[in-house]
């Protein structure tokens, strides 16, 4: 599915079964533009918006093919499926690096009850995506959705091998085009209880997606797994 | 080379809310096939985190039934009664940054039998819920046959992307 054919959808119910279909088929078109790639996880972020308390696309994008996991989130994998122990510098989203244990410490990761977990930021910047990324290209002006936002419980759907983490924004002030989202972990720095913030992907939203105020913006972020 | 169900179960587990306290996923399946309770974060006991006590395994083995999801645990280990039929510890981890590739891999000095590699399976040794240290199948490799005798050396060099 090119993503331009996105907008078929346009004016239909959006639901799950929807949304794994759109996925499923990003991933097929993963497969034939890079048969030869190995990547261990693929995003592929589904953004619609919808009227409030309304089932109906009134606009709708999702990433681009060659959108990218990020150094922090190479990082991650590589401390913890590689056995290592030890800290290692992480990229924060201010551009400082910090020290995180991933395994086998007293201070690790996800130490600390409450905030540890994962968040989202939209924007409206349209640079393409380096591995060096640490933050949104281009925030929004207008609250809330110019911040971090929680995201919603994920999900692992066995036989899909996608896992599904849900995000809802309800914009109160501002309307704008999201063309970019950020997936955050939430994670502890070594030797405190402080909560940093680290991007692990960024993707390019396409096409671009329009909001208004109160509309509901649903980001349907797929992580995809080979 | 597929990544197993274990895997995903894990990973959507790290992108837990971060306003709540639900600290525990389940469905994992142990390489017994017992489901399994792991704690993602720390917020009731922090010593009993799935990666309180991490290793990370790989084992060799001689099945050729291609890799599914829902695999739990090697389809048929060496029973040579050497080094080669047991899980061993990763080694030679790191990544490579300008090549956006993860490196893992194991050397097994096999010390009785011989035999021919089909199977490289991954392994996270991880504590449950009860603190209590389980042993998971996270990713199965089937290959061309690899032969080897008693003491050469098997050398397991792994890249993954991301």
């Amino acid at each position: 599915m090119e993503n331009s054919q996105l907008l078929e959808h346009i004016g239909e119910t959006k639901t799950k079964k929807l949304i794994d279909s759109i996925q499923s088929e990003y991933k097929e078109l993963q497969r034939k533009q890079f048969p030869k790639s190995e990547n261990l996880t693929k995003t592929c972020c589904v953004v619609s918006v919808l009227e409030k308390n309304e089932t109906e696309i009134k606009s709708i994008g999702m990433s681009c093919v060659n959108d990218l996991f990020l150094d922090n989130w190479g990082l991650f994998l590589a401390v913890l499926l590689g056995g290592q122990g030890g800290f290692f510098s992480f990229r924060q989203i201010s551009n400082v690096g910090q020290n995180m244990f991933v395994v086998r410490n007293l201070t690790k990761y996800n130490e600390t009850s409450g905030a540890v977990g994962a968040k989202v930021q939209i924007g409206q910047g349209s640079t393409p995506p380096t591995r060096s990324d640490f933050a949104i290209d281009s925030a929004f002006a207008s609250s809330p959705e110019n911040s971090l936002q929680n995201v919603g419980t994920a999900s692992y759907q066995v036989g899909l091998s996608k896992i599904t983490i849900p995000i809802q924004i309800t914009p109160t002030g501002g309307s704008g085009s999201i063309a970019e989202a950020v997936l955050f972990g939430q994670w502890v720095q070594q030797g405190t209880n402080t909560i940093q913030s680290f991007a692990l992907s960024r993707d390019l939203i396409s096409p671009v997606v329009g909001f208004v105020n109160g509309q509901s913006i649903n980001l349907d972020y797929g992580i995809l797994l080979n | 080379m597929v990544l197993t169900d274990n895997f995903g179960i894990m990973f959507a587990g790290l992108f837990t809310v971060p306003s709540t306290n639900s600290d525990t996923i389940t469905g994992m399946k142990d390489i017994t096939g017992s489901i399994e309770t792991i704690q993602v974060k720390g917020s009731s006991n922090d010593q009993k985190n799935f990666n309180q006590s991490m290793l990370n395994q790989i084992q060799i083995g001689k099945g050729s039934t291609p890799p599914n999801a829902q695999d739990f645990n090697i389809e048929s280990p060496f029973t040579n009664g050497g080094v080669e039929d047991l899980r061993g510890n990763v080694g030679n981890g790191g990544l490579d940054k300008p090549l956006a590739k993860i490196l893992y891999g194991a050397q097994i000095n096999p010390t009785f039998g011989t035999g021919g590699i089909r199977e490289v399976c991954y392994f996270l040794r991880m504590r449950n819920s009860n603190a209590v240290d389980k042993t998971f199948l996270m990713m199965r490799n089937v290959i061309p046959l690899v032969s080897f005798i008693a003491g050469q050396a098997i050398n397991i060099d792994s890249e993954v992307f991301y």
